[in-house]
Parts: C-alpha cells; structure tokens; sequence
C-alpha cells in the first residue's frame, strides 16, 4: 500500500502533494489519538479487580476509541453466557447464544468479526454494522466485546483493529477479575475449614484428657497407696505407664498450642524479654535443681516484637533441651540466656556447657523442624516445629553454633521491641 | 475437729472417684456429683468448704454453676478449684475472676493436694 503511494505520489501536482500529506498526516494523528485511548483505557481497567468498575470504565471511555449506539460484553456467569449492554438500549436476553453467528461463533472460534450489512443473528438485529471481538486468556475464551451501529458499512479494519487492542486489556483485566473471585472465594473456604479444625481439636483435646487425667491420677493414687508392698520391678512399670501418659498430655498441649498459633487475635506487641526468659526457667526449676545446672539471664536482653507467652514458649523449647543434652557427667553445667544484634534484629541466645552437636549432625539439625514427625528424638515430640512455626510467624531466623564436647548455642533473632 | 466437706462435681465418673480418693487423703469428707444439673442443690444442701469443678459438663457448664454459687450469699464464700481441659483452649476469661484457682487436666495428686490444703486453712 505504501509503495502504491508512493509510485502515485510522483505524478502529483506541489498542491495535491501538499493535499496528501496533509491528510496521511491527519490519519495518522487520529490513529494515534486511538491507540492512546486504549492504553488509557487499559490503564483505568488494570486499576480495578471489579468486573462491574471494568464495565463501567468501558462504557464511559470507548466512545473516544469507537462511533458505536450499542457496545456489550458478552461474558459467562454460573456457567450461563450472559449479555451485559454497556451502552446503548437494554438487548433482550438470547436463549441459546452460543448458537448465534456473530456472538456464538466468536466465542467458539475466538476469531474477531466484522459485520457489514446485518447478520441472521436475533441478538443485534436492527443492527447492520457490527463489530464482534473474542475476549482470550491462556487459549481460553472469556466471552466477546460487541459495537454495533444501525446504518449499514460503518466500520473498517482499522476500527476492528482498535477494537482488538481493546479486547486485548480488557480480557486481561477480566481474568485478573475473575482470579481474585476465586482467589477470595477459596480464602474463605480455607479459613471455615481452619475454623472447623480449630474446633475439631479443641474436642479431641477435652476427649483425649479425660481418659489421660485418668491413667495418670489412679496412677499416681495406687503408687501413694501400695508402692511400699510393691516390688521394685512392679514399681517402675507403674511409674512408666504414669511418665509415658504425662508424655502425651505434653504432646496434646503442644498440638493445641500449635493450633493457637493460628489465631489472629493474638496480637503482637513489644516484649519484655528478661521477664519471659525468667518465666522459662522457672518451669524447670526442680530440674535444674535436680542436675546442678547454673542459671543466668542478662539483665539488659532488649524489647522484641512478638507475644509474651510464643516467645516464653521457643525459651522454654530450648532450655529443656539444654537440660536434657547437659550430660550426665558434666562437671560444669550451665545454661545462660544473652543476647546480641544480628544485621538489624535482636538475637536472643541460650547457650549451655552441655554435651555439644557433632559437625555431620550440625548439617541435619535443622532439618529435623520440617520433618520432625520422621524422627524419633526422645522428648523433642512436637517441640521444635513450635519453636520453628512461632519464629517464622514473627519474621524471625534461628540457628545454632555448637562444638562438639563444649557445648551449643542455639539462637533466634527477632524484630526489636519499642520500649 | 469435724472433717471439712468438700464436693466433686465432675460428668467422669472415674475422675470424680479419683478426687474423692485424694481429697479423702487430705482429710476431707467427699461427696461426688456426676450430673451438673444436680450441682447447686447439692452445694446448697452440704455447704463445702471446698469444690473442685469441671469446666465442660454436658447440660449445665462449670462456669454456669461458678456465677450461680458467686450468686447466692449462703454459698458464695466456697472455695472452687476450676479444672479445664487446656489452659491454649480459648475459654471465658471470666473464670479466672469468679474461681479460686484454676488448673489444667491432668493435675497431680500432689498439686491438687497441696492447692486444696492452702485454700481452705
């Protein structure tokens, strides 16, 4: 077409060249007011992730791209294809769309169309020019975008082309739509099924501790009664059907603890760690008394962010098992709790004397907090996939540095606290 | 000295016998109530120094028969050890103002020995 211009254009007059320019120059400025809107267009769509603020975009903006009476969508809803006029007269609902030759057929062929002179199709009909675009998305057709006016031969292939620039935005900014319908849709499935869970083990627990209450207090009473006409051997079977019972009470706390974890309600605040770390120890004072274990927490372990009872909680994780790996024969055991900055974090440290991890274990130590119910650790149960789960909930990191014979250091660095 | 009275008011039957057996222990004189619905009648009628007080029942709730004691002035000074299921399981909070003391299952015999004997001397 250009060369074709050009050839002519050599045996045009100064005037009628002038003429030519002028008019190429105007067609290219309107085409390029056109390709502008659309990308105006686009913009305002992409802004929104309402359908119905979509539509409503479409109908004010178009007309700058378009001279059209009627412009609609034509989009699938509860798995029915439905018209929506954007503008112009209300259209009367088609039953079998699909089935139509300007709308149907560009849904299921996904290929644009350009109507002359008036088609057989119901919807439409005292239309004679018309412009049907397939909306797409991943090979997938969203349903068409429609314009037509009454008086017959209105629109060219420039006009189809703008058109399907249109087509383009709008089939993206219907799909983005229609993702976060899903996407909230299946959020609030997910958190009625979390809300279910949450109930579920809440009446597991009450269940399971009744009969647990009961094994360890009869337990406990018949050892009060009649361990002094017991044998030895009798004795420390019963003292092992009570220590394994309280083993499962521990681990039926720790699942409803990691079920609490869910709860949003548990606001997080600034912490005063002394405090906390205190309180953890405290738990294990026979324990500690028991073993000799010296204790010291440092006075000034700064305000993190987080929530007073998970932070007492990962200490409580990683005295125990200090305590539990000190060593039988430790001529010095101690277990301190400090503290240091880490990049721009608070890094809380439990540092014991005790035993010490070996390198090759160093490796898979932390690989024991994702895959723990694989390990059969005694006494680590559920242990550390809380400590693990209340870190990550609090955007904090954990680690651990230890030699092998002189003790670990097991750390977690959280956000600091406002004092 | 006349014993003290306490009652056990608990829907497990095994559990409600089992505190008998360790408030028996502490020199109290016990008496069970396995239906909550029979529950402040029976305090009415014994006036116990002591009860201890499931919080879950079928019917009538521990917590229910916590306000009607703090309701009623002839029984309102008795001292209630609550027991729940878990102390992570989301409760009233009011509990914690109208009991005594409050403690999660499993207790010792110990603990509920040594909290009952401080309560109520």
């Amino acid at each position: 077409m250009l060369k074709a211009t050009r050839t002519s254009l050599k045996n045009l007059s100064r005037e009628d060249l002038l003429k030519t320019t002028r008019r190429l120059l105007a067609e290219a400025d309107a085409l390029s007011t056109r390709i502008s809107a659309v990308n105006e267009i686009g913009i305002a769509m992409n802004r929104t992730l309402d359908l119905k603020q979509i539509q409503r975009v479409i109908a004010k903006q178009a007309k700058w791209l378009l001279d059209f009476q009627h412009c609609s969508v034509c989009l699938k809803h509860d798995g029915e294809w439905q018209i929506a006029t954007l503008f112009g007269e209300e259209q009367p609902q088609i039953d079998n769309l699909l089935e139509t030759e300007n709308v149907g057929s560009s849904i299921k062929s996904m290929h644009p169309q350009l109507v002359y002179d008036g088609s057989s199709s119901p919807f439409l009909s005292g239309f004679q020019s018309q412009i049907i675009i397939p909306l797409t998305a991943e090979n997938e057709s969203l349903g068409t975008i429609n314009f037509a006016t009454q008086e017959p031969r209105q629109y060219t292939q420039d006009d189809m082309r703008i058109g399907y620039m249109l087509s383009l935005q709008l089939s993206s900014a219907i799909l983005n739509a229609n993702i976060l319908k899903e996407l909230r849709s299946t959020q609030q499935e997910l958190s009625l099924r979390v809300e279910e869970l949450d109930a579920y083990a809440h009446t597991i627990a009450h269940d399971l501790k009744s009969p647990l209450a009961n094994i360890i207090l009869a337990g406990e009473l018949f050892e009060l009664k009649y361990s002094r006409q017991l044998p030895d051997d009798a004795n420390n079977r019963l003292s092992s059907i009570t220590s394994s019972a309280q083993q499962m009470n521990t681990m039926i706390e720790q699942l409803l603890w990691l079920a609490k974890l869910r709860n949003p309600e548990d606001a997080i605040t600034s912490v005063e760690t002394v405090a906390v770390a205190e309180a953890a120890f405290a738990r294990f004072t026979q324990r500690l008394e028991e073993k000799k274990i010296k204790t010291s927490v440092a006075s000034d372990l700064p305000v993190v962010m987080g929530h007073p009872q998970w932070i007492e909680e990962v200490f409580a994780n990683f005295i125990s098992n200090a305590i539990k790996y000190m060593g039988d024969d430790n001529p010095d055991p101690q277990i301190h709790i400090k503290w240091r900055m880490h990049e721009d974090k608070v890094c809380l440290e439990i540092a014991d004397t005790g035993v010490g991890i070996k390198d090759e274990d160093k490796e898979h130590l932390f690989e024991m907090f994702t895959r723990l119910h694989t390990v059969k650790a005694e006494g680590v149960g559920l242990g550390l996939s809380i400590v693990q789960r209340i870190i990550s909930k609090l955007d904090g990191t954990i680690g651990v540095e230890s030699t092998y014979g002189e003790g670990s250091t097991f750390w977690f660095a959280l956000n600091q606290g406002t004092t | 000295m006349e014993k003290q009275h306490a009652i056990v008011i608990d829907d497990d039957v095994q559990l409600a016998n089992s505190f008998q057996m360790i408030l028996n222990l502490c020199g109290f004189d016990v008496e069970v109530v396995n239906d909550s619905r029979l529950a402040v009648d029976k305090i009415r009628e014994i006036q116990p120094t002591l009860i201890t007080l499931d919080l879950q029942m079928p019917h009538v709730t521990g917590l229910d028969i916590l306000q009607a004691i703090r309701a009623d002035e002839t029984i309102a000074n008795t001292k209630v050890i609550m027991l729940t299921a878990s102390s992570y399981i989301s409760q009233d909070e009011s509990i914690f103002d109208l009991a005594d003391l409050v403690l999660s299952k499993p207790a010792s015999v110990k603990q509920i020995q040594d909290f009952a004997v401080r309560l109520t001397t």
